[in-house]
């Protein structure tokens, strides 16, 4: 261990050679330099080291000059201090590592002088324990920054300079102020000293509570808080971004340790309050100002910003905010991610958008996809700051958010809001990154710093998540499970060297997974509602993941690992044993879901993701509102031990809407489904949707009999199923890409199975369960066959296909099967589903959703057929003679899927009998039908015999085919276009293909209700948040004079709330 | 079982037969309404056994092959799961195979397999056809569904024979009297079923030929023809079933549907047609209010 003094000491020294011997010449320089940094750097990680291993047991005390405290100054490094050390020299050479390898514009012996200069005073910060010595260091910090911010000299970093030394010299003057009155009042100025001589009686009505604020406001206003942060942003956006680097990554970490900790020095009772009030403003603020920023430096900045304001609200309720036991904890390890992730992301990102150079965010589109190492680096950083599983920024959150106590929901309301904003503009930004466009890519500097920085990241997040499966006691399953997913999809990754590899691989693993589900029966120990879900998942995702090989040599290399990785957490999802498990797992599918469907339409991922995101957070929020008791996890049982209010549900229940696509939360369906890789979206319809349906029966069934008016909801979601399956349906008629009517024909019927859910009857369970396989039975086989066909032809635009019946017999036949089963049209599987809702819904006597759901049944006949004439029937165009069949995977996969149709059509039971026992591990005696002999079901009102249907069917059938032959005509097959054509003869197949806007008569008919409503809606709402934030920005002026106006503002603000004793 | 398929062969053949029969009778009725003599009412036997023995048969691929078997397969499967004959073992056909929802359901494979088929033979009128059919039965069947929920709600049960053994005990029993409105509702959503003249825009014979058919001749037009012919009089016996209080008798069978019968011709012969989406709409408007009044009443029952 080396005496923290020493660091300062050498530092110091350092810093003054190089001034004087810079005429040795530049290698001297740099060596000194470096010399110093890796010094320093080394000196403070064995000190962290010690604290870790728990060698240096006790915050190590040095006096300097042999005086002791409170007399001689002392550091005072203790283990956080020590870490955030370590961290700030880290960033600090990677930012000076990255600067020179770009090249200095100053003279570049001055710049490491400050360089030097800058970490000293920001170390110095950390370790004191002495006011005014505090107050010295942050001068040394602030002036160092002042030329280190102008060191560009361009007139950004010029002005933005100027504006710091003017209020950093207000900030100081209140950190001097405060010193030194503090040292009139308390007679000293050591820390520890002055803290044993405080207790809180002082503070009402005394001098100590305006020396406190003094002191502390100085602090804040370093610490970028709303309103006094203008200034800060203009560094951002105009300062050199390897010094911004260092100044966000590094020393306002600094100054936020030195603010947490005089408060708690100075006992300041109104911590809590001040950090609520500027804290959440800060955070909120900036996150919405964010939206309309055009340059990607000042969005940056405003993203600082915000992180800091968490921080600010973190602290302030981790040293005054009552917190105990596992959430005081918590809270610490949120503080200590949140600190850790912000430093290495951020100074990535800053890293990044030097290397590159642009400013404007359009003059970045197409990044990602140029250079993948540059992209690979970018999209860590991202997703980690907007706080993506596994990433580092998830943890961090999470532990935030439990630790806040409960009578404080509405900042965890607030903080989710917020971060769903910031979702929203950082994903803006990645969209636009990660769009396609040609041309050469190249950048100025090294990428070795960021490197480090994300591998020092990745180390992180799985260190967070270690912490977090052990510190809330979660099952370690479900941890093991993670690390799972991440590694075998990381494998999928580096060991699948071609498309080929990665897909055999892919399969492997999740066949793997399956056979060791079978296998092991201790992952599921009875067949329940949880293991019927994992075997759906595996069993689709494997038939998915089989037909994927065709379509996979225009996919990029990270498709199959995504593939892996969406699975494997809906697997999760599945065996998730509490609401923490399930949450997180279902962000890391909502998130790998994103980034493959960002693989296809990019709008159209940013509204999944957006609208995942309200799901999510809204799931989070209702969680927070279950929990209670001594660790904070609650679990599915244990819900049942405590009143909860309504909303508990209503917000659970949103993610999973909002995955089934329930109106009026089915916004991004569309255009997900539609321009997601066509590989994909059979997952994402067939199976991903159905984790909706999953956590809607957990929900049901665990949580809803606990809440009060759980009727009212019940039926209300009834409604919502009724009105999105119609309503879906229309649209789904009249749209003109294959994939786009497939999407809205899947969350309408995604509706059915909510209307069954919501029946929460034995039978409507049933309904719901039998369908929801159904449903992947046969939307599987449909959008397998669409991606076939969109292979083939290379469109997806159903005007331009027509005749393929005469090119892919096998298809047509598959498809034709899938589509009388979407219909519900015996003999084949869809009509067990809807006789088993229909008999459900008579049963309760729910008419009018009874109504709805049939009429909603018989408007899918109209896309039904849509889809089979645009696509096979009618006249084959002349570019596709020589089309082929569909590659033989596919084939398989539709083939098995027909199969099962016609298979389960005639024996329902094949479904019925796994779907009974998930329902009676729900704590239902009977599944709520009779299953007679020979396949007849017998509910209260009807009765269906379904294997004699399908052999009256396939009887009548064969009859009507013999007797055809009986008949004395022979058989003439004539060309396409001969046919009976008002005498004329048709030149070519488009004359006469009858392809485009099937419906328009129909269109006419219900203008009314297929006009966009919810859809407007929502534009509107954004437009006018944006338009709002627009306008609300310009509240900073780029002005110093407002800015320093807002300083005294803020402080008399302060002043008058402390008069008018809101404290 | 195989007296059981040998009554379900003759019962095919009667519905058959009846069914030409009335079609040859409506053609009279038009004839004789526009005062023309008109075809005997035989012309449909003979148009059959016309069809039936032309020499080839012309195919425009392979679903174009297979509609006309989907269509007599519809057509059957109707008449045969519609019990007849209330009480009796044999008339009540195949009814166990399912109740009024499976039937329901089974009525659109027919009409399924005629559009693909229509569809294949690569003329436009021919698929334009099916567009308008689809579209007017989003349009009648609101109407429809209102009545038939409304009765399976009101007698408990949504078996056919169930919904027939409620109506028993006299006149005054039929739904048509006990929920006249929901008979109403059911009535006019029967006109659009049957293509009834307002109605009639599917087939509109001025206009795009005969719609589906266009392009059908020889074995398959007669295949086609039948399967009409056997679905019409399904669709007339499970109206019958569902509002006029079903039969205990043939004869009673024969003079209930032949009312029915009746009721289209009459409408068909006295308006001119609607475009389609003014059939939707008059659907979703008139009857749709009038059967709420009677769905409202069982609802807060």
């Amino acid at each position: 261990m080396v005496n923290p003094v020493v660091i300062i000491a050498i530092t110091l020294i350092a810093a003054f050679s190089i001034g004087i011997f810079q005429f040795l010449g530049k290698k001297f320089v740099r060596g000194v330099f470096w010399l110093t940094v890796l010094f320093d750097f080394a000196a403070i990680l064995s000190i962290a080291y010690g604290f870790l291993t728990k060698a240096i047991k006790n915050p190590i005390m040095v006096k300097i000059g042999g005086f002791p405290p409170p007399i001689g100054i002392n550091l005072y490094v203790d283990q956080l201090s020590a870490y955030l050390g370590v961290v700030v020299f880290f960033i600090g050479a990677m930012a000076a590592y990255h600067w020179l390898s770009r090249g200095i514009n100053d003279p570049e012996p001055k710049a490491l002088v400050l360089l030097l200069l800058l970490l000293l005073g920001s170390t110095g910060m950390i370790f004191t324990q002495d006011f005014f010595n505090l107050f010295v260091f942050i001068e040394i910090t602030s002036i160092a920054s002042y030329g280190l911010v102008a060191s560009n000299l361009d007139s950004f970093s010029l002005e933005a300079s100027f504006k710091y030394i003017v209020i950093g010299s207000i900030s100081s003057t209140f950190v001097l102020l405060g010193a030194v009155l503090l040292y009139k009042f308390a007679g000293s100025l050591n820390m520890a000293d002055i803290s044993a001589h405080i207790n809180s009686s002082m503070y009402s009505g005394g001098m100590l509570i305006i020396i406190s604020i003094m002191f502390l406001f100085g602090l804040l206003i370093e610490l970028e808080v709303f309103p006094m942060n203008g200034w800060a942003l203009d560094i951002y956006q105009g300062a050199n971004p390897a010094v911004v680097a260092i100044l966000a990554g590094g020393i306002v970490k600094g100054f936020y340790l030195v603010f947490l900790r005089s408060a708690n020095y100075l006992k300041f009772p109104h911590l809590l309050k001040i950090g609520i009030i500027f804290g959440l403003s800060t955070y909120i603020v900036s996150q919405f100002f964010a939206w309309k920023q055009k340059d990607i430096r000042r969005l940056f900045g405003y993203s600082s910003v915000g992180q800091l304001g968490l921080l600010i609200l973190a602290g302030a309720f981790y040293l005054n905010g009552n917190l105990h036991g596992f959430a005081k904890k918590y809270m610490l390890f949120a503080i200590i991610f949140f600190v850790l992730n912000h430093s290495f992301s951020k100074s990535t990102l800053f890293f990044l958008a030097d290397l590159f150079g642009r400013r404007r965010i359009e003059e970045w589109k197409g990044v990602l996809s140029k250079n993948k190492l540059f992209g690979f680096l970018f999209s860590t950083s991202v997703l980690s700051m907007a706080g993506a599983p596994p990433f580092l920024g998830f943890w961090a959150k999470l532990f935030f958010i439990l630790a806040i106590p409960k009578e404080y929901f509405y900042i965890v309301a607030l903080v989710l809001i917020g971060a769903i904003a910031e979702i929203l503009y950082y994903f803006n930004l990645y969209r636009i990154i990660s769009e396609k466009e040609d041309g050469i890519f190249d950048y100025k500097g090294s990428i070795v710093p960021s490197l480090f920085n994300v591998f020092v990241l990745l180390g992180l997040s799985a260190f967070g998540a270690y912490k977090f499966f052990i510190l809330t006691g979660l099952d370690i399953q479900s941890g093991k499970f993670l690390a799972f997913i991440t590694i075998s999809s990381v494998a999928v990754f580096v060991l699948g060297v071609s498309r080929l590899a990665q897909w055999i691989l892919s399969l492997g693993m999740i066949g793997a997974l399956g056979f060791h589900v079978i296998k092991n029966t201790s992952l599921v120990p009875a067949f329940n509602i949880q293991s019927f879900f994992v075997y759906l998942v595996l069993a689709g995702a494997i038939m998915f993941v089989f037909a994927t090989y065709p379509l996979s040599k225009k996919y990029s290399a990270v498709f199959y690992p995504l593939f892996v990785f969406t699975v494997f957490s809906m697997v999760g999802i599945s065996v998730s044993s509490n609401w923490i498990t399930l949450f997180i797992f279902w962000e890391l599918m909502s998130w790998s879901s994103y980034l493959l469907i960002n693989q296809g339409g990019k709008k159209a991922a940013w509204i999944y993701l957006v609208m995942s995101a309200i799901g999510g957070y809204g799931m989070l929020a209702g969680i927070k509102l279950l929990s209670t008791g001594p660790n904070l996890i609650p679990s599915f049982s244990s819900s049942s031990a405590f009143a909860v209010s309504a909303w508990a549900g209503i917000l659970i229940f949103t993610a999973f809407l909002v995955k089934m696509g329930t109106a009026p939360l089915h916004i991004w369906a569309r255009d997900a489904y539609g321009e997601s890789p066509d590989g994909f979206t059979p997952l994402l319809s067939g199976v991903l949707s159905k984790m909706g349906v999953f956590g809607g029966i957990l929900t049901i069934v665990y949580l809803l009999p606990h809440l009060s008016h759980s009727d009212t909801i019940l039926y209300g979601l009834a409604w919502f199923g009724a009105l999105t399956a119609l309503f879906m349906a229309l649209l789904a008629i009249f749209q003109e890409d294959v994939k786009k009517v497939l999407a809205y024909s899947s969350i309408s019927q995604v509706g059915y199975i909510l209307i069954g859910l919501a029946l929460a009857t034995s039978l409507g369970y049933s309904a719901a369960l039998y369908h929801t396989v159904n449903h992947l039975i046969f939307k599987g086989l449909l959008f397998v066959a669409a991606a076939g066909i969109i292979y083939r032809t290379g469109t997806s635009y159903l005007p331009e296909m027509g005749g393929l019946i005469r090119r892919m017999p096998f298809t047509f036949l598959a498809f034709l099967m899938g589509i009388i089963t979407l219909a519900g049209i015996p003999p084949l599987s869809g009509f067990a589903g809807k006789w088993l809702l229909y008999s459900a819904l008579l049963e309760k006597r729910w008419m009018f959703i009874l109504l709805i759901a049939m009429f909603a049944s018989i408007v899918a006949f109209m896309y039904c057929y849509k889809l089979l004439h645009t696509i096979f029937l009618g006249q084959l165009r002349d570019k596709y003679r020589k089309t082929k069949e569909l590659p033989l995977p596919l084939v398989i996969v539709e083939l098995v899927l027909a199969g099962l149709t016609f298979a389960v059509g005639i024996k329902p039971n094949l479904i019925l009998s796994f779907s009974e026992k998930a329902i009676k591990s729900l704590g239902f005696t009977s599944p709520g039908y009779a299953y007679e002999s020979a396949h007849r079901i017998v509910s209260k009102f009807g009765y269906w015999n379904a294997y004699f249907m399908g052999v009256f069917a396939v009887g009548s059938f064969i009859i009507a085919l013999i007797l055809f032959f009986f008949a004395k005509a022979k058989i003439r097959k004539v060309g396409q276009l001969d046919i009976g054509y008002s005498g004329e003869v048709p030149d070519s197949p488009e004359s006469v293909h009858f392809g485009y806007d099937l419906y328009a008569h129909m269109r006419r008919a219900v203008r009314v209700f297929i006009y966009p409503h919810v859809e407007n809606t929502y534009k509107r709402i954004y437009n006018s948040l944006m338009a709002f934030v627009d306008y609300t920005r310009r509240f900073y002026t780029g002005d110093l004079n407002t800015y320093a106006l807002w300083v005294v503002i803020t402080l008399s603000f302060i002043f008058y709330i402390l008069y008018k004793g809101v404290f | 079982m195989w007296y059981k398929i040998l009554y379900a062969f003759l019962v095919t053949v009667g519905g058959l037969a009846y069914g030409l029969l009335l079609g040859g009778i409506s053609r009279k009725i038009t004839a004789r309404i526009h005062g023309r003599r008109g075809p005997t009412v035989f012309q449909n036997f003979i148009d059959l056994i016309k069809l039936l023995r032309k020499k080839t048969a012309i195919s425009h691929g392979t679903m174009f092959f297979l509609a006309p078997m989907f269509r007599l397969l519809g057509g059957v499967g109707v008449l045969l799961l519609v019990p007849i004959v209330y009480g009796s073992s044999i008339l009540s056909n195949f009814s166990f195979g399912g109740d009024l929802i499976v039937v329901l359901y089974f009525m659109v494979f027919g009409c399924l397999g005629m559009a693909l088929g229509a569809a294949d033979s690569g003329h436009p009128h021919s698929a334009l056809a099916p567009t308008r059919g689809l579209a007017q039965m989003a349009g009648y069947e609101l109407p429809f569904l209102i009545s038939v929920i409304g009765l399976a709600i009101a007698h408990k049960t949504v078996s056919i024979s169930g919904l027939v053994a409620a109506q028993q005990g006299g006149i005054f029993h039929w739904n048509l009297f006990q929920y006249p409105f929901l008979s109403i509702a059911g009535l006019i959503a029967m006109l659009g079923m049957y293509m009834a003249y307002p109605f009639s825009v599917v087939m509109a014979p001025q206009e795009i030929p005969v719609g589906p058919p266009t392009e059908y001749s020889s074995t398959f037009l007669s295949f086609m023809f039948s399967g009409r012919s056997i679905f019409g009089v399904g669709k007339y016996v499970l109206f019958m079933d569902l509002f006029l209080g079903g039969a205990t008798n043939l004869v009673e069978a024969f003079v209930k549907t032949f009312a029915l019968f009746l009721i289209i011709v009459f409408v068909t012969n006295v308006f001119p047609r609607y475009r389609t989406e003014q059939a939707v709409k008059f659907f979703w408007t008139y009857p749709v209010v009038i059967g709420l009044i009677d769905f409202i009443r069982i609802f807060i029952k």
